[in-house]
Protein backbone atom coordinates (compact mmCIF):
# COMPACT_ATOMS: atom_id res chain seq x y z
CA UNK A 1 0.00 0.00 0.00
CA UNK A 2 2.84 2.35 0.80
CA UNK A 3 4.76 1.38 -2.10
CA UNK A 4 1.48 2.17 -4.42
CA UNK A 5 1.13 5.31 -2.15
CA UNK A 6 4.86 6.27 -3.26
CA UNK A 7 4.11 5.22 -7.23
CA UNK A 8 0.95 7.35 -6.78
CA UNK A 9 3.17 10.68 -5.79
CA UNK A 10 5.87 10.47 -7.67
CA UNK A 11 3.50 10.16 -10.82
CA UNK A 12 1.43 13.18 -9.68
CA UNK A 13 5.03 15.15 -9.00
CA UNK A 14 6.18 14.26 -12.38
CA UNK A 15 2.80 15.69 -13.74
CA UNK A 16 3.26 18.76 -12.20
CA UNK A 17 6.69 19.35 -13.31
CA UNK A 18 6.10 18.63 -16.47
CA UNK A 19 3.21 20.75 -16.49
CA UNK A 20 5.05 23.21 -14.86
CA UNK A 21 8.35 22.96 -17.88
CA UNK A 22 5.70 23.55 -20.62
CA UNK A 23 4.37 26.46 -19.46
CA UNK A 24 8.25 27.91 -18.49
CA UNK A 25 8.73 26.77 -22.23
CA UNK A 26 6.24 27.82 -24.05
CA UNK A 27 6.39 32.06 -22.38
CA UNK A 28 8.66 33.64 -24.77
CA UNK A 29 11.20 36.22 -23.69
CA UNK A 30 10.17 39.82 -24.28
CA UNK A 31 10.98 43.56 -23.21
CA UNK A 32 9.47 44.47 -20.02
CA UNK A 33 6.80 47.00 -20.94
CA UNK A 34 6.36 46.32 -24.85
CA UNK A 35 3.31 48.42 -24.18
CA UNK A 36 4.79 51.35 -22.82
CA UNK A 37 4.81 53.26 -18.95
CA UNK A 38 2.11 55.74 -19.76
CA UNK A 39 2.75 59.88 -19.61
CA UNK A 40 4.09 61.07 -16.12
CA UNK A 41 6.09 62.69 -14.48
CA UNK A 42 9.46 61.02 -14.83
CA UNK A 43 13.05 60.97 -14.27
CA UNK A 44 15.44 59.73 -16.59
CA UNK A 45 15.12 56.64 -17.87
CA UNK A 46 12.57 55.94 -14.59
CA UNK A 47 15.01 56.94 -12.43
CA UNK A 48 16.87 53.87 -13.38
CA UNK A 49 14.83 51.82 -11.66
CA UNK A 50 14.28 49.49 -14.32
CA UNK A 51 17.16 49.48 -16.21
CA UNK A 52 20.13 50.35 -13.82
CA UNK A 53 22.07 46.81 -14.83
CA UNK A 54 24.41 48.17 -18.14
CA UNK A 55 23.69 44.26 -19.49
CA UNK A 56 20.11 45.57 -19.65
CA UNK A 57 20.77 48.68 -21.42
CA UNK A 58 21.68 49.51 -25.31
CA UNK A 59 22.45 53.18 -26.97
CA UNK A 60 20.18 54.06 -29.81
CA UNK A 61 20.89 54.92 -33.11
CA UNK A 62 18.61 57.89 -33.25
CA UNK A 63 19.71 61.30 -33.39
CA UNK A 64 17.97 63.52 -30.96
CA UNK A 65 18.14 67.26 -30.45
CA UNK A 66 16.31 69.79 -28.68
CA UNK A 67 15.47 73.42 -29.83
CA UNK A 68 16.09 76.65 -28.41
CA UNK A 69 12.47 77.91 -26.23
CA UNK A 70 10.84 80.59 -28.48
CA UNK A 71 10.90 82.89 -26.29
CA UNK A 72 13.32 83.38 -23.19
CA UNK A 73 11.25 85.62 -21.23
CA UNK A 74 11.20 84.84 -17.10
CA UNK A 75 7.63 83.83 -16.36
CA UNK A 76 6.15 83.81 -19.52
CA UNK A 77 4.73 80.98 -22.13
CA UNK A 78 7.24 79.81 -24.39
CA UNK A 79 7.66 76.65 -26.64
CA UNK A 80 10.53 73.73 -26.52
CA UNK A 81 10.47 70.93 -29.21
CA UNK A 82 12.31 67.52 -29.27
CA UNK A 83 13.05 66.60 -32.57
CA UNK A 84 13.96 62.44 -33.19
CA UNK A 85 15.47 61.57 -36.49
CA UNK A 86 16.78 58.40 -37.85
CA UNK A 87 14.61 56.25 -35.58
CA UNK A 88 15.87 52.79 -36.06
CA UNK A 89 13.70 49.75 -36.36
CA UNK A 90 11.49 48.68 -34.08
CA UNK A 91 8.51 46.63 -33.05
CA UNK A 92 6.30 48.35 -31.70
CA UNK A 93 7.82 52.06 -33.23
CA UNK A 94 6.64 53.65 -29.40
CA UNK A 95 9.06 55.95 -27.99
CA UNK A 96 9.36 57.39 -24.86
CA UNK A 97 10.91 61.27 -24.53
CA UNK A 98 11.65 62.80 -21.29
CA UNK A 99 12.29 66.55 -21.29
CA UNK A 100 14.83 67.23 -18.55
CA UNK A 101 17.27 69.68 -17.05
CA UNK A 102 20.15 67.51 -16.32
CA UNK A 103 21.16 63.56 -17.14
CA UNK A 104 21.70 62.85 -13.20
CA UNK A 105 18.44 60.65 -13.08
CA UNK A 106 16.87 62.47 -9.98
CA UNK A 107 16.28 65.83 -9.46
CA UNK A 108 16.14 66.28 -13.06
CA UNK A 109 12.57 67.30 -14.17
CA UNK A 110 11.82 70.86 -15.49
CA UNK A 111 9.86 71.58 -12.12
CA UNK A 112 13.21 71.38 -10.24
CA UNK A 113 13.68 74.47 -12.14
CA UNK A 114 10.71 76.16 -12.04
CA UNK A 115 9.60 75.48 -15.22
CA UNK A 116 5.60 74.83 -15.54
CA UNK A 117 4.53 72.47 -18.18
CA UNK A 118 1.65 73.82 -19.68
CA UNK A 119 1.01 71.55 -21.91
CA UNK A 120 3.04 68.38 -23.41
CA UNK A 121 2.89 66.77 -27.05
CA UNK A 122 -0.36 64.56 -25.82
CA UNK A 123 -2.27 67.23 -23.96
CA UNK A 124 -1.22 66.50 -20.50
CA UNK A 125 0.91 68.54 -18.30
CA UNK A 126 4.09 66.24 -17.94
CA UNK A 127 7.86 66.13 -18.52
CA UNK A 128 7.74 62.71 -20.20
CA UNK A 129 5.11 61.22 -23.19
CA UNK A 130 5.09 58.29 -24.96
CA UNK A 131 4.20 58.33 -28.82
CA UNK A 132 4.47 56.11 -31.64
CA UNK A 133 6.67 56.51 -34.87
CA UNK A 134 4.48 56.44 -37.82
CA UNK A 135 4.92 53.68 -39.94
CA UNK A 136 7.30 54.28 -43.20
CA UNK A 137 8.93 57.34 -41.27
CA UNK A 138 11.96 57.38 -39.20
CA UNK A 139 11.51 60.89 -37.52
CA UNK A 140 9.11 62.65 -34.90
CA UNK A 141 8.93 66.30 -33.39
CA UNK A 142 7.11 66.60 -30.35
CA UNK A 143 6.63 69.87 -28.45
CA UNK A 144 6.05 71.39 -24.81
CA UNK A 145 4.55 74.55 -23.74
CA UNK A 146 6.02 75.54 -20.92
CA UNK A 147 6.00 78.60 -18.55
CA UNK A 148 9.68 79.94 -18.07
CA UNK A 149 11.03 80.42 -14.31
CA UNK A 150 10.03 83.09 -12.91
CA UNK A 151 13.55 83.96 -12.43
CA UNK A 152 16.00 85.49 -14.75
CA UNK A 153 19.22 83.39 -15.21
CA UNK A 154 21.21 80.09 -16.60
CA UNK A 155 19.16 77.26 -17.50
CA UNK A 156 19.75 74.16 -19.08
CA UNK A 157 17.50 71.60 -20.89
CA UNK A 158 17.56 68.65 -22.46
CA UNK A 159 15.90 65.55 -23.87
CA UNK A 160 16.27 61.51 -23.26
CA UNK A 161 14.32 59.29 -25.22
CA UNK A 162 14.11 55.14 -24.92
CA UNK A 163 12.36 52.36 -26.87
CA UNK A 164 12.16 49.18 -27.79
CA UNK A 165 14.15 47.23 -30.70
CA UNK A 166 12.75 44.29 -32.58
CA UNK A 167 12.17 40.88 -31.07
CA UNK A 168 14.02 40.72 -27.84
CA UNK A 169 15.55 43.47 -27.42
CA UNK A 170 16.65 45.13 -24.46
CA UNK A 171 15.78 48.70 -23.47
CA UNK A 172 17.42 51.52 -26.14
CA UNK A 173 18.05 54.53 -24.64
CA UNK A 174 19.30 57.68 -26.27
CA UNK A 175 20.13 61.67 -24.88
CA UNK A 176 20.16 64.91 -26.57
CA UNK A 177 23.20 67.55 -26.09
CA UNK A 178 22.19 69.82 -23.28
CA UNK A 179 21.40 73.23 -24.50
CA UNK A 180 21.88 76.20 -22.21
CA UNK A 181 19.32 79.32 -22.28
CA UNK A 182 19.52 82.45 -20.38
CA UNK A 183 16.17 83.57 -18.84
CA UNK A 184 15.68 87.37 -18.49
CA UNK A 185 13.15 89.55 -16.88
CA UNK A 186 10.88 91.07 -19.29
CA UNK A 187 10.91 94.81 -19.73
CA UNK A 188 7.78 96.30 -17.81
CA UNK A 189 5.93 97.61 -21.09
CA UNK A 190 6.41 94.41 -23.19
CA UNK A 191 2.75 93.39 -24.85
CA UNK A 192 2.36 89.43 -23.08
CA UNK A 193 0.06 87.54 -22.32
CA UNK A 194 -1.35 87.50 -18.47
CA UNK A 195 0.41 85.60 -16.04
CA UNK A 196 -3.13 83.83 -15.46
CA UNK A 197 -3.51 82.91 -19.06
CA UNK A 198 -3.40 78.97 -19.85
CA UNK A 199 -3.46 77.96 -24.08
CA UNK A 200 -6.35 74.95 -23.94
CA UNK A 201 -4.04 71.81 -25.51
CA UNK A 202 -6.85 69.41 -26.26
CA UNK A 203 -10.77 69.84 -27.40
CA UNK A 204 -13.05 67.26 -28.68
CA UNK A 205 -14.02 66.71 -32.02
CA UNK A 206 -17.14 68.50 -33.97
CA UNK A 207 -16.60 71.39 -31.18
CA UNK A 208 -15.42 74.66 -31.97
CA UNK A 209 -13.22 76.59 -29.42
CA UNK A 210 -13.42 79.80 -28.32
CA UNK A 211 -10.06 81.54 -26.78
CA UNK A 212 -10.54 84.81 -24.65
CA UNK A 213 -6.82 86.11 -25.47
CA UNK A 214 -5.67 87.40 -21.58
CA UNK A 215 -3.38 89.99 -22.09
CA UNK A 216 -1.11 92.73 -20.57
CA UNK A 217 -0.17 95.88 -21.91
CA UNK A 218 -1.71 94.76 -25.13
CA UNK A 219 -3.74 97.41 -27.47
CA UNK A 220 -3.85 95.11 -30.48
CA UNK A 221 -3.50 91.33 -31.49
CA UNK A 222 -3.38 89.29 -34.37
CA UNK A 223 -4.27 85.48 -34.41
CA UNK A 224 -2.77 83.15 -36.76
CA UNK A 225 -3.93 79.27 -36.89
CA UNK A 226 -2.21 76.24 -39.04
CA UNK A 227 -2.16 72.57 -39.55
CA UNK A 228 1.27 71.66 -38.69
CA UNK A 229 3.29 72.19 -41.54
CA UNK A 230 1.18 74.49 -43.49
CA UNK A 231 0.37 78.08 -44.72
CA UNK A 232 -1.28 79.86 -41.60
CA UNK A 233 -4.64 82.14 -41.55
CA UNK A 234 -5.48 84.96 -39.26
CA UNK A 235 -8.24 84.61 -37.65
CA UNK A 236 -11.10 86.48 -36.43
CA UNK A 237 -10.91 88.41 -33.36
CA UNK A 238 -14.43 89.34 -32.18
CA UNK A 239 -14.81 91.10 -28.25
CA UNK A 240 -12.00 89.79 -27.76
CA UNK A 241 -12.42 86.12 -28.37
CA UNK A 242 -11.61 84.41 -31.27
CA UNK A 243 -12.47 81.10 -32.58
CA UNK A 244 -10.73 77.78 -33.51
CA UNK A 245 -13.11 76.27 -36.15
CA UNK A 246 -13.89 72.00 -35.30
CA UNK A 247 -11.86 69.25 -35.87
CA UNK A 248 -12.98 66.36 -37.77
CA UNK A 249 -10.51 64.01 -37.19
CA UNK A 250 -8.07 63.31 -34.63
CA UNK A 251 -5.25 66.11 -35.17
CA UNK A 252 -4.22 69.00 -34.24
CA UNK A 253 -3.72 72.46 -35.04
CA UNK A 254 -1.71 75.17 -33.68
CA UNK A 255 -2.17 78.86 -33.12
CA UNK A 256 -0.47 82.24 -31.86
CA UNK A 257 -0.95 85.77 -31.62
CA UNK A 258 1.20 88.42 -32.59
CA UNK A 259 0.74 91.49 -29.44
CA UNK A 260 1.01 94.96 -29.88
CA UNK A 261 1.54 97.68 -27.36
CA UNK A 262 3.74 100.14 -26.26
CA UNK A 263 6.63 98.47 -26.23
CA UNK A 264 8.17 96.01 -28.90
CA UNK A 265 5.43 94.03 -31.43
CA UNK A 266 5.57 90.17 -29.47
CA UNK A 267 4.90 86.96 -31.09
CA UNK A 268 4.11 84.17 -28.97
CA UNK A 269 5.12 80.32 -29.78
CA UNK A 270 2.92 78.52 -32.05
CA UNK A 271 0.10 76.92 -29.32
CA UNK A 272 -0.59 73.41 -30.07
CA UNK A 273 -4.77 72.51 -29.58
CA UNK A 274 -5.13 68.61 -29.88
CA UNK A 275 -8.07 67.29 -30.79
CA UNK A 276 -9.23 63.93 -29.41
CA UNK A 277 -12.27 61.43 -29.83
CA UNK A 278 -14.28 61.68 -26.82
CA UNK A 279 -12.61 58.43 -25.13
CA UNK A 280 -15.09 55.89 -22.90
CA UNK A 281 -15.89 56.61 -19.16
CA UNK A 282 -17.44 54.24 -16.94
CA UNK A 283 -20.38 56.22 -14.74
CA UNK A 284 -18.38 55.47 -11.47
CA UNK A 285 -22.12 54.93 -9.42
CA UNK A 286 -23.50 52.16 -11.64
CA UNK A 287 -19.95 50.50 -12.16
CA UNK A 288 -19.19 50.09 -8.57
CA UNK A 289 -22.68 49.51 -7.68
CA UNK A 290 -22.65 46.58 -9.80
CA UNK A 291 -19.22 45.57 -8.63
CA UNK A 292 -21.15 45.08 -4.87
CA UNK A 293 -24.23 43.84 -6.51
CA UNK A 294 -22.01 40.67 -7.84
CA UNK A 295 -20.14 40.62 -4.94
CA UNK A 296 -23.40 40.07 -2.67
CA UNK A 297 -24.77 38.01 -5.63
CA UNK A 298 -21.92 35.36 -5.92
CA UNK A 299 -21.79 34.99 -2.23
CA UNK A 300 -25.35 34.44 -1.76
CA UNK A 301 -25.55 31.99 -4.96
CA UNK A 302 -23.15 29.90 -2.97
CA UNK A 303 -24.52 29.69 0.02
CA UNK A 304 -27.57 28.67 -1.50
CA UNK A 305 -26.24 26.11 -3.82
CA UNK A 306 -24.60 24.84 -0.91
CA UNK A 307 -27.74 24.51 1.08
CA UNK A 308 -29.83 23.10 -1.45
CA UNK A 309 -27.10 19.89 -1.92
CA UNK A 310 -26.07 19.72 1.81
CA UNK A 311 -29.65 17.95 2.28
CA UNK A 312 -28.96 15.35 -0.29
CA UNK A 313 -25.60 14.63 0.86
CA UNK A 314 -23.68 12.63 3.82
CA UNK A 315 -19.72 13.15 3.96
CA UNK A 316 -17.90 10.75 5.35
CA UNK A 317 -14.51 11.68 4.73
CA UNK A 318 -13.80 12.72 7.70
CA UNK A 319 -14.88 9.70 9.30
CA UNK A 320 -12.86 7.69 6.39
CA UNK A 321 -9.76 9.87 6.90
CA UNK A 322 -9.43 10.27 10.47
CA UNK A 323 -11.19 7.66 13.10
CA UNK A 324 -12.97 10.00 14.76
CA UNK A 325 -15.70 9.03 16.69
CA UNK A 326 -18.25 12.17 16.39
CA UNK A 327 -18.78 11.81 13.46
CA UNK A 328 -20.36 14.62 12.44
CA UNK A 329 -23.96 14.58 10.11
CA UNK A 330 -22.98 17.63 8.73
CA UNK A 331 -20.55 16.55 6.45
CA UNK A 332 -21.95 15.61 3.20
CA UNK A 333 -20.93 13.37 0.20
CA UNK A 334 -23.26 12.19 -2.83
CA UNK A 335 -24.94 9.45 -2.02
CA UNK A 336 -24.32 6.63 -4.45
CA UNK A 337 -27.04 3.80 -4.37
CA UNK A 338 -24.94 0.76 -3.42
CA UNK A 339 -25.78 -2.78 -5.21
CA UNK A 340 -28.95 -1.78 -4.42
CA UNK A 341 -31.66 -4.05 -5.82
CA UNK A 342 -34.22 -2.10 -7.90
CA UNK A 343 -37.30 -3.51 -8.71
CA UNK A 344 -40.00 -1.32 -11.20
CA UNK A 345 -42.33 0.63 -9.45
CA UNK A 346 -40.63 -0.76 -6.19
CA UNK A 347 -38.82 1.13 -3.46
CA UNK A 348 -34.64 1.10 -3.29
CA UNK A 349 -33.84 -1.59 -1.23
CA UNK A 350 -29.92 -1.68 -0.36
CA UNK A 351 -28.41 -5.11 0.35
CA UNK A 352 -26.59 -4.71 3.71
CA UNK A 353 -22.98 -6.27 3.19
CA UNK A 354 -22.14 -8.27 6.09
CA UNK A 355 -20.22 -6.50 9.07
CA UNK A 356 -16.58 -7.80 9.10
CA UNK A 357 -15.13 -9.76 12.12
CA UNK A 358 -13.47 -6.90 14.22
CA UNK A 359 -16.73 -4.71 13.68
CA UNK A 360 -17.90 -1.88 11.95
CA UNK A 361 -15.38 0.74 11.50
CA UNK A 362 -14.87 3.24 14.13
CA UNK A 363 -17.30 5.87 14.36
CA UNK A 364 -19.43 4.30 12.17
CA UNK A 365 -23.17 3.44 12.58
CA UNK A 366 -25.13 0.68 11.21
CA UNK A 367 -27.12 2.93 8.93
CA UNK A 368 -23.94 3.95 7.09
CA UNK A 369 -22.83 0.75 6.91
CA UNK A 370 -25.38 -0.20 4.88
CA UNK A 371 -24.79 2.27 2.44
CA UNK A 372 -21.34 2.55 2.28
CA UNK A 373 -20.37 -0.63 3.75
CA UNK A 374 -19.59 -2.65 0.50
CA UNK A 375 -17.20 0.61 -0.48
CA UNK A 376 -15.53 0.38 2.45
CA UNK A 377 -14.75 -3.74 2.10
CA UNK A 378 -13.73 -2.75 -1.30
CA UNK A 379 -11.04 -0.21 -0.03
CA UNK A 380 -12.27 2.50 -1.07
CA UNK A 381 -12.29 4.40 2.26
CA UNK A 382 -9.05 3.06 3.19
CA UNK B 1 7.18 57.43 -0.13
CA UNK B 2 5.84 54.05 -1.64
CA UNK B 3 3.48 54.88 -4.47
CA UNK B 4 -0.06 53.22 -4.30
CA UNK B 5 1.11 51.46 -7.92
CA UNK B 6 3.85 49.61 -6.19
CA UNK B 7 1.77 48.98 -3.47
CA UNK B 8 -0.90 47.34 -5.83
CA UNK B 9 1.75 45.27 -7.33
CA UNK B 10 3.02 43.91 -4.00
CA UNK B 11 -0.63 43.12 -2.84
CA UNK B 12 -1.32 41.72 -6.11
CA UNK B 13 0.93 39.32 -6.21
CA UNK B 14 0.18 38.23 -2.68
CA UNK B 15 -3.57 37.70 -4.21
CA UNK B 16 -2.20 35.77 -7.56
CA UNK B 17 0.18 33.46 -5.76
CA UNK B 18 -1.94 32.53 -2.54
CA UNK B 19 -5.17 32.01 -5.25
CA UNK B 20 -3.30 30.44 -7.74
CA UNK B 21 -1.41 27.71 -4.72
CA UNK B 22 -5.92 27.87 -3.73
CA UNK B 23 -6.45 27.07 -7.16
CA UNK B 24 -4.04 23.92 -7.42
CA UNK B 25 -5.71 22.93 -4.07
CA UNK B 26 -9.41 23.10 -5.36
CA UNK B 27 -8.12 21.12 -8.80
CA UNK B 28 -6.75 17.93 -6.80
CA UNK B 29 -10.22 18.73 -4.36
CA UNK B 30 -12.42 17.93 -8.10
CA UNK B 31 -9.91 15.07 -8.80
CA UNK B 32 -10.52 13.60 -5.13
CA UNK B 33 -6.60 13.18 -4.48
CA UNK B 34 -4.81 13.87 -1.33
CA UNK B 35 -7.80 15.33 0.12
CA UNK B 36 -6.85 16.28 3.74
CA UNK B 37 -3.92 18.11 2.58
CA UNK B 38 -5.87 19.98 -0.52
CA UNK B 39 -8.39 20.75 1.57
CA UNK B 40 -6.54 22.34 3.87
CA UNK B 41 -3.97 24.27 1.23
CA UNK B 42 -6.57 25.40 -0.93
CA UNK B 43 -9.22 26.95 1.89
CA UNK B 44 -6.26 28.49 3.63
CA UNK B 45 -4.73 30.39 0.29
CA UNK B 46 -8.01 31.22 -0.58
CA UNK B 47 -8.19 32.78 3.38
CA UNK B 48 -4.92 34.65 2.66
CA UNK B 49 -5.65 35.38 -1.08
CA UNK B 50 -9.34 37.49 0.07
CA UNK B 51 -7.25 39.02 3.06
CA UNK B 52 -5.12 41.04 0.38
CA UNK B 53 -7.71 41.25 -2.02
CA UNK B 54 -9.43 43.98 -0.58
CA UNK B 55 -6.42 45.97 -0.10
CA UNK B 56 -5.15 45.32 -3.92
CA UNK B 57 -8.69 46.90 -5.27
CA UNK B 58 -8.12 49.66 -3.30
CA UNK B 59 -4.45 50.67 -4.21
CA UNK B 60 -4.88 49.46 -7.53
CA UNK B 61 -8.36 52.63 -7.93
CA UNK B 62 -5.10 54.68 -6.45
CA UNK B 63 -2.64 54.05 -8.43
CA UNK B 64 -4.78 54.90 -11.32
CA UNK B 65 -3.91 57.98 -13.00
CA UNK B 66 -6.86 59.16 -14.10
CA UNK B 67 -9.81 59.92 -11.85
CA UNK B 68 -12.12 58.56 -13.65
CA UNK B 69 -11.84 54.82 -15.11
CA UNK B 70 -11.59 55.43 -18.32
CA UNK B 71 -10.51 52.42 -19.62
CA UNK B 72 -12.75 48.96 -20.37
CA UNK B 73 -9.89 46.69 -19.23
CA UNK B 74 -10.23 48.60 -15.39
CA UNK B 75 -14.03 48.37 -15.61
CA UNK B 76 -13.49 44.35 -16.04
CA UNK B 77 -10.69 44.10 -13.77
CA UNK B 78 -13.25 46.02 -11.07
CA UNK B 79 -15.96 43.82 -12.01
CA UNK B 80 -14.02 40.58 -12.06
CA UNK B 81 -12.34 41.05 -8.93
CA UNK B 82 -15.90 42.04 -6.89
CA UNK B 83 -17.34 38.82 -8.71
CA UNK B 84 -14.06 36.87 -7.54
CA UNK B 85 -14.37 38.11 -4.06
CA UNK B 86 -17.97 36.97 -3.65
CA UNK B 87 -17.37 33.88 -4.57
CA UNK B 88 -14.69 33.02 -2.67
CA UNK B 89 -16.19 34.40 0.35
CA UNK B 90 -19.48 31.91 -0.23
CA UNK B 91 -16.94 29.25 -0.62
CA UNK B 92 -14.78 29.72 2.70
CA UNK B 93 -18.15 30.49 4.40
CA UNK B 94 -19.56 26.84 3.21
CA UNK B 95 -16.66 25.21 4.08
CA UNK B 96 -16.92 26.96 7.85
CA UNK B 97 -19.89 26.23 8.54
CA UNK B 98 -19.23 22.75 7.05
CA UNK B 99 -16.83 22.25 10.06
CA UNK B 100 -14.84 19.66 7.56
CA UNK B 101 -13.94 19.24 4.00
CA UNK B 102 -16.80 19.31 1.61
CA UNK B 103 -17.32 16.22 -0.92
CA UNK B 104 -18.69 16.48 -4.49
CA UNK B 105 -17.55 18.36 -7.45
CA UNK B 106 -19.36 21.17 -7.11
CA UNK B 107 -17.53 22.91 -3.65
CA UNK B 108 -13.94 22.84 -5.75
CA UNK B 109 -15.41 23.71 -8.97
CA UNK B 110 -16.83 27.16 -7.22
CA UNK B 111 -13.16 27.43 -5.73
CA UNK B 112 -11.89 26.87 -9.14
CA UNK B 113 -13.67 29.19 -10.92
CA UNK B 114 -13.04 32.01 -7.87
CA UNK B 115 -9.18 31.28 -9.01
CA UNK B 116 -9.25 31.49 -12.33
CA UNK B 117 -11.24 34.48 -12.47
CA UNK B 118 -8.38 36.13 -10.22
CA UNK B 119 -5.96 34.95 -12.57
CA UNK B 120 -7.89 36.44 -15.59
CA UNK B 121 -8.05 39.99 -13.60
CA UNK B 122 -4.54 39.72 -12.85
CA UNK B 123 -3.75 38.79 -16.77
CA UNK B 124 -6.09 42.01 -17.87
CA UNK B 125 -3.38 44.32 -15.57
CA UNK B 126 -0.95 43.21 -17.37
CA UNK B 127 -2.62 44.03 -20.50
CA UNK B 128 -3.24 46.98 -19.03
CA UNK B 129 0.12 48.03 -17.67
CA UNK B 130 2.03 45.83 -20.61
CA UNK B 131 -0.09 45.54 -23.68
CA UNK B 132 0.08 42.37 -23.75
CA UNK B 133 -0.68 39.16 -22.03
CA UNK B 134 -1.27 35.26 -22.42
CA UNK B 135 -4.86 36.01 -22.76
CA UNK B 136 -4.30 38.08 -25.53
CA UNK B 137 -7.58 35.95 -27.36
CA UNK B 138 -9.72 37.99 -25.05
CA UNK B 139 -12.35 40.79 -26.20
CA UNK B 140 -10.96 44.21 -24.83
CA UNK B 141 -13.07 46.43 -25.81
CA UNK B 142 -16.86 44.69 -23.82
CA UNK B 143 -17.70 45.72 -20.66
CA UNK B 144 -21.34 45.37 -19.57
CA UNK B 145 -22.58 47.65 -17.41
CA UNK B 146 -25.91 47.38 -16.07
CA UNK B 147 -27.84 50.30 -14.88
CA UNK B 148 -28.41 50.84 -11.69
CA UNK B 149 -32.31 49.94 -11.44
CA UNK B 150 -31.05 45.87 -12.74
CA UNK B 151 -27.62 46.25 -10.00
CA UNK B 152 -29.85 47.50 -6.82
CA UNK B 153 -32.76 44.27 -8.41
CA UNK B 154 -29.25 41.95 -8.03
CA UNK B 155 -27.84 43.24 -4.98
CA UNK B 156 -31.13 43.17 -3.58
CA UNK B 157 -31.13 39.38 -4.98
CA UNK B 158 -27.52 38.35 -3.16
CA UNK B 159 -28.51 40.12 0.33
CA UNK B 160 -31.88 38.01 0.23
CA UNK B 161 -29.89 34.94 -0.53
CA UNK B 162 -27.34 35.66 1.85
CA UNK B 163 -29.92 36.44 5.06
CA UNK B 164 -31.87 33.36 3.92
CA UNK B 165 -28.78 30.91 4.19
CA UNK B 166 -27.66 32.32 7.20
CA UNK B 167 -31.17 31.80 8.71
CA UNK B 168 -31.35 28.17 8.09
CA UNK B 169 -27.97 27.70 9.20
CA UNK B 170 -29.21 29.14 12.52
CA UNK B 171 -31.61 26.28 12.46
CA UNK B 172 -29.38 23.90 11.88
Amino acid sequence: MQHLLSAEVIELRIRVIAILAILILSASMTSARPGGEGDDIRSMQCGGSCHSDPALNASSAAMISIEQPSSKWAGLLTTVTVNITDFPESETRLVGVFLLINDQGAKDTPQHDGWVIVADPNGGTVNYIETRVANGETSVSVTWTLKAPPVAGNYDLFASIHHGGVGNSVSIHGNSQMISLAIVEPPEDLPRLASTFIPPSTRSLNQETVIILETEDVTDYVVEMRVPGAQSITLEIVDGTFTIPPAINPGSIEWRATLSGVGPDQQTPWFILIAKEEGWQADQIELYLQAFALLFLMTGLVLVSSRKSRGEKIDLVGVMGLPQPDFNPMMTMEIQPQASLVVENQPVIPITPSVPPEGLPIGWTMEQWQHYGERYLRGEFR
Amino acid sequence: MISAGTLHVITTEMVVGMFALAGMGYLLLLLDKKREIADMVAHCAMLGGLTFLPLAIIFGIYANPAEQISNKLLANKVLLSYSALGLSVGVLVNRWRNKGPISGRLHPSIGMVACGMILLVASLGGMYARGESLLFFLPKDIVLIFPVWASAILLLMGLTMISKSAIEHRRG
